[in-house]
């Protein structure tokens, strides 16, 4: 498993343009992307969950990543979101 | 044959089949299914099915309305792919043997209780998507059509609703739409803008149309009476076919009115200007066509977004327009918002009088952060061609006087960061308040220019909604009232040796023009449509005798019909 922290970049929060992108890049990976904030979990594959997820500009996130690429997977999230 | 009438507004006659604009309301009942099998299997038919139209909406959309306008369908596609939520609303139908129908409304429900709890309102919001997925996937099931966005024309429509909404008129596959019926709206209403842009016409106030026509029905519409035929006889066809010819007569005459500057027959120079500020309009403009843009409205830039466009997102739609002049001027209006426009992302609350209340340059007065950013994106793009600038809804000096205050800091700002713009930008307002009117010589001294909008004076000058059908009849632009309120603010404009125009519904108006010009307007602002119309005009009149008219009115007149009267004995010997 990877984790990566990071802080939400996009001014708008994640819905939208950055959300369907986000959306996008999981699912081009076998892996399974999970969205930790506040203690509560979002599929990042799913765009109904990630959107639950209420998540603004400059929230404090964790990406759990689990499967056969999550190397790539974690990198490529990286790059995406810092 | 049933025949209906109402008020015809943006010229023309049209026949088609009709298209009725309805609001599908969804029975959900509670009945179980024995054979889950095949309740799944309804469920992907049903996916596949609305999935195949959002592509097909996506491409239209994209190819019409740009890619920012397209954005919005792809995360419907997406939400329609979510494994995620779709897993839930099989595990309903499969364990809980409910029907398709309710276990989509019951998975949308739950998917809106997690929702409830973000805490950021526009965030929170946008479980309206997932909602409207949910929506359009129950109306596939019912096989049901949203008559607006899935419809594809494929021959000559004319579209019936209780009202049309800007969102709606984006949505509209324009190519084959013939014109519009409207329940309820008035004469200056959204829909009939964009008829006028489009050049098909359009009627307002056929009170009950909707609910008895038929789809495919045919339809005949008479913009010039606000006559309506459905399933005319032979007969009506051939009055049909006779009044076409007649049209396109018309027609082919102002088109072949040469472009190029308008003079009057004495010589006197009317620009005709082109009104702009939606995507189609802006799609259509060209330099060669008009002496530049009378009014280019900046609402439909903030309804394309979900939140407040930024600097740069204004500054290059205010630059490409300008550039795509090539140096004619480009008058932009600042934000003239609420009233019978409104953006959910601006938190205004519903008023009960919002033609009397907080809109327009009031609202930006008390918000200068945004108003700041407007006017330095206006002050940026005027670095790339002839800008003007226009403050609506003025009533006081004050208030002209805090908006060039806000224009001066933000020159100041610009000045200090290093960025060009036009250090001469030329600053107007709109005259569209009797207070405006009354201040009119005040506000001459303090502007390079003002331009009249006729269909907001109109409605302040007579206290008539030109969206109440009832008293649609009082909202008359030649009542002497607003014909002395024309021609007070042409003097007191041309005692200051400023510029006049008008940019509402008047300048394109064939009786106005002439009554116009002879109050002192130099400038007619007009839908794309009308530039040929108001050109052919102006060369055929002559300004001296405009004036004579226009004086004799004011002196002798004390009725609309009269002034009419004498405006078309001067327009008698034009044809």
């Amino acid at each position: 498993m990877k984790q990566l922290e990071v802080t939400v970049p996009f001014k708008e929060g994640l819905h939208a343009r950055p959300a369907v992108k986000l959306i996008k890049l999981v699912s081009g990976f076998e892996s399974t992307v999970t969205i930790l904030k506040n203690g509560k979990e979002y599929n990042a594959g799913s765009i109904t969950s990630v959107l639950a997820g209420g998540i603004m500009y400059g929230d404090q996130i964790l990406l759990k990543i689990v499967g056969p690429d999550e190397d790539a997977a974690a990198a490529a999230l990286k790059a995406y979101l810092t | 044959m049933k025949k209906f009438k109402g008020n015809g507004c943006a010229e023309g006659a049209a026949m088609g089949l009709a298209l009725v604009k309805t609001n599908y309301e969804p029975v959900y009942t509670m009945d179980t299914v024995r054979d889950t099998a095949a309740e799944l299997a309804f469920l992907e038919e049903n996916i596949v099915a609305l999935g195949q139209k959002l592509d097909k909406l996506y491409e239209r959309t994209l190819a019409q309305s740009g890619e920012e306008a397209a954005e919005l369908i792809e995360s419907y596609q997406m939400i329609l792919m979510d494994r995620v939520f779709f897993d839930g609303i099989r595990a309903r139908i499969l364990q809980e043997h409910l029907n398709c129908k309710m276990a989509i409304k019951l998975e949308c429900e739950r998917s809106r209780e997690s929702f409830m709890t973000i805490e950021d309102p526009y965030l929170r919001e946008r479980f309206q998507d997932i909602q409207d997925v949910c929506f359009k996937l129950v109306m596939q099931c019912d096989n049901a059509v949203d008559s607006l966005a899935e419809v594809y024309l494929t021959q000559p429509t004319i579209l019936l609703a209780d009202t049309l909404t800007p969102v709606d008129t984006v949505k509209l596959d324009k190519n084959f739409l013939a014109g519009f019926i409207v329940e309820k709206g008035g004469p200056t209403s959204h829909a009939v803008i964009l008829a006028k842009t489009l050049g098909i016409p359009a009627i307002v106030g056929a009170e009950g149309i909707c609910a008895q026509v038929e789809n495919g029905s045919r339809v005949i519409m008479y913009a010039d009476t606000g006559e309506i035929i459905i399933d005319g006889d032979a007969e009506e066809e051939i009055r049909f076919s006779r009044r076409m010819t007649a049209g396109a007569a018309e027609k082919e005459k102002y088109r072949r009115e040469p472009a190029g500057p308008a003079y009057t027959l004495d010589g006197v120079h009317i620009e005709v200007a082109a009104n702009s500020g939606d995507a189609d309009t802006a799609a259509l403009l060209d330099p060669a066509l008009c002496d530049g843009i009378g009014l280019l409205r900046t609402e439909f830039l903030y309804m394309a977004h979900e939140d407040y466009p930024d600097e740069e997102t204004q500054f290059q739609a205010y630059k490409s327009v300008a550039e795509k002049m090539r140096g004619k001027p480009v008058i932009i209006r600042t934000l003239d918002i609420g009233g019978d426009k409104a953006l959910d992302y601006m938190g205004l609350e519903a008023e009960e009088n919002p033609f009397l209340g907080y809109r327009a340059i009031r609202i930006c007065l008390d918000r200068p952060e945004m108003f700041q950013i407007q006017l330095r994106a206006i002050l940026r793009a005027s670095a790339f061609g002839s800008i003007k600038l226009m403050f609506p809804m003025i009533i006081s000096l004050e208030e002209l006087r805090r908006c060039k205050e806000h224009l001066e800091a933000c020159k100041a700002q610009l000045r200090q960061e290093g960025k060009a713009f036009d250090k001469n930008l030329a600053v107007g307002i709109m005259v569209e308040t009797p207070a405006a009117v009354f201040l009119a010589d005040q506000l001459a001294r303090e502007v390079d220019f003002m331009s009249i909008g006729t269909n907001d004076l109109t409605q302040y000058v007579t206290v008539a909604d030109r969206g109440n059908t009832r008293v649609q009849k009082l909202y008359d632009p030649y009542h002497p009232a607003v014909l002395r309120a024309l021609y007070h603010t042409g003097r007191e404009a041309q005692n200051n040796g400023i510029g006049l125009g008008v940019c509402g519904e008047t300048a394109s108006m064939r009786k106005m023009i002439p009554f116009l010009i002879g109050a002192g307007v130099r400038e007619l602002s007009v839908a794309l449509s009308s530039l040929d119309k108001v050109r052919y005009l102006v060369r055929r009149l002559s300004a001296r005798q405009c004036r004579d008219a226009a004086e004799e009115i004011i002196h002798d007149c004390s009725t609309s019909a009269q002034a009419q009267a004498v405006l078309e004995k001067l327009l008698g010997g034009i044809e």
